[in-house]
């Protein structure tokens, strides 16, 4: 499994089942009332623990978690850091 | 005097200044008074009269606050619906309020209103990407109606979490929010040199509040769009240059750990101002340390109290910062016993709040409205707590089984409902337990029948079902973030379910959690 794909099987099954999303990698996931705060807070934490990184405050912006392809170039270069 | 008469009245001493200000552009006072006359004529047009219902459903914009003020200025109620709740609880809202007329964003018509079966009572929609000429029309008459309204007429309608299901909305009267506008713009105090950011949206009684005593006080309001990135918000406050900013617990704690709010420097921010659950004390010194010019208000209330009882005065916040203060001007709070004595100064008892905030009841419930307030019009507020000798209110708990979580207070009897509906559960017991982040965390226990067959896949699979159920009904705020499956609760000797030992563990049954 891709990491856009392990992101939005958790988005879809842990945050919002709503059966009209599709897995779409280049979807804006922040226009559309997809994630809430919290649970853009949630998938964050989420996003730590399941790829051992740590998301530093200044990267936490919409040009990286916007997308699964924004997020999936920010676990890989997260995780090549670490 | 009637809120929309008092914001003419800003608009001419105020007229050019910015009253609204969203990233797509600003509305100045003259601005908004004008349109909201306008608007108000066509609303009149479309049959809204005096006591009746306007809802409003999308993000925070300039066109959604227009409404609100369109809607006081044509006589009606305005309702800002909650764009996080599934077509079939909006649907429930609407039947309950029977709006003659939506103002909804295209998004939300398109994903909610359009999935509600025809029968249900949303009046008639206007979507407002389709609405240009909205408020560009002449007020006509001047946006002056025959008034029927007084000062005790009811001006919003706030749904809220109440138990037992049925959503529950709160009445509050143009004398109510005058009331809270009143004390909360003096004692703060806020006047028209002050600007404020918005991240509450308006559904939620905190955000209204801001609006009207920021709008009515001539200061400026900043919106920001969501709350998604603390460090977006953080760069707002330090761009808008406002000199106020609230929020629930919970945005203060995502601020502190996911943005750089303590080191950066706001020498423009004045104050903040926590509402909405408890700040740990220990997140009170960070803030304190790291800004120590920086007024932090710790504000307590209700809904049904519009929604402020109590705040406490910034430069005690040291020695009580466990504390959520004294009564705000004009209102009255009593800590009684179950006989409705007032309980000797120090003891805990129930939180009682008198005063012209207090709402006007629920709507169209009246048994309801009779259980939380009494004969002398006094609001019981089903909090705990006591008054310490300088007349500082220290909350002790619940009477009821509510759980706060990131300023949500939700009812486990509502969370249970829609446990109880899914396929299996025959036993549903929601508890909140503490958490670090949202104060306080959602959790479901469920008993299911037939007892599962050993092995984690099917416990699994089951949790996931109802998961996806619960995430389906309820907003993510909402719904459980931990699913426990039992083949049986444990028992007190009289059969009640023992919370106690089924928050301890496992014991002796078979119990699953599943994250």
């Amino acid at each position: 499994m891709t990491t856009q794909q392990q992101v939005f099987e958790y988005i879809r099954t842990k945050l919002n089942p709503n059966a009209s999303l599709k897995f779409d990698p280049a979807q804006n996931l922040l226009g559309d009332g997809i994630l809430d705060s919290l649970a853009m807070m949630d998938l964050i934490v989420w996003l730590e623990q399941t790829f051992g990184i740590t998301i530093e405050t200044e990267d936490l912006v919409p040009e990286n978690f916007g997308t699964l392809n924004a997020m999936a170039v920010y676990v890989a270069k997260a995780c090549t850091v670490a | 005097m009637l809120l929309h008469e008092r914001l003419h009245d800003v608009a001419g001493r105020l007229g050019d200044k910015v009253a609204l200000s969203f990233a797509e552009g600003a509305l100045t006072f003259a601005e908004l008074d004008r349109r909201s006359r306008a608007l108000a004529a066509r609303l009149r047009a479309l049959g809204v009269g005096p006591g009746d219902r306007v809802a409003m459903l999308g993000d925070s914009c300039a066109a959604l606050v227009v409404a609100l003020w369109a809607t006081l200025n044509s006589g009606g109620i305005a309702v800002y619906l909650n764009e996080q709740l599934a077509p079939e609880a909006l649907a429930e809202v609407l039947d309950d309020c029977e709006p003659v007329v939506v103002i909804a964003s295209r998004r939300n018509a398109d994903a909610k209103l359009s999935r509600i079966q025809p029968g249900r009572r949303m009046g008639r929609v206007l979507v407002l990407e389709d609405e240009g000429g909205l408020f560009v029309g002449s007020p006509g008459n001047g946006g002056r109606f025959p008034v029927t309204t007084s000062e005790s007429d009811v001006a919003t309608i706030v749904y809220t979490s109440g138990s037992m299901g049925r959503p529950k909305g709160v009445c509050l009267s143009h004398r109510n929010w005058n009331t809270t506008v009143r004390a909360v713009s003096t004692h703060m105090p806020i006047t028209a040199d002050d600007s404020y950011l918005m991240v509450v949206p308006l559904h939620y009684v905190h955000g209204l509040m801001q609006l009207f005593v920021h709008t009515l006080s001539g200061a400026t309001i900043h919106f920001a769009k969501d709350f998604l990135f603390p460090n977006v918000v953080l760069d707002q406050l330090v761009c808008t240059r406002v000199t106020g900013f609230s929020g629930v617990p919970y945005h203060f704690a995502a601020l502190i750990d996911r943005s750089t709010f303590l080191q950066t420097g706001l020498p423009h921010l004045r104050w903040i101002t926590v509402t909405g659950g408890r700040m740990p004390p220990e997140r009170v010194a960070q803030i304190r340390k790291a800004k120590p010019a920086l007024e932090i208000h710790i504000a307590y209330g209700q809904t049904e109290c519009a929604p402020r009882a109590t705040a406490l005065d910034p430069r005690r916040i040291d020695r009580k910062p466990d504390s959520v203060g004294s009564p705000i001007p004009g209102v009255t709070v009593l800590i009684l016993d179950d006989e409705g004595q007032e309980v000797p100064q120090g003891e805990v008892g129930e939180v009682v709040v008198a005063g012209d905030n207090v709402m006007v009841g629920y709507w169209r419930q009246l048994d309801a409205t009779a259980r939380v307030i009494d004969a002398l019009r006094r609001l019981h507020t089903g909090d705990l707590g006591r008054l310490d000798e300088e007349g500082d209110l220290f909350l002790a708990g619940r009477r009821d089984a509510m759980i706060k979580t990131a300023g949500e207070r939700v009812f486990a009897d509502e969370i249970e409902a829609v446990l109880l509906q899914c396929e299996g559960v025959v036993e549903a017991v929601v508890v909140g337990v503490p958490d670090e982040l949202a104060g306080q965390r959602i959790e479901a226990h469920v008993r299911v029948e037939p007892p599962l067959p050993a092995g984690d896949a099917a416990t699994q699979h089951l949790a996931d079902r109802i998961r996806q159920q619960c995430l389906s009904q309820l907003p993510f705020a909402r719904a459980p973030k931990a699913y426990h499956i039992w083949a049986e609760f444990p028992r007190k000797p009289n059969g009640k379910v023992d919370r106690q030992r089924m928050l301890q563990g496992p014991g002796s049954v078979l119990r699953a959690a599943v994250g």
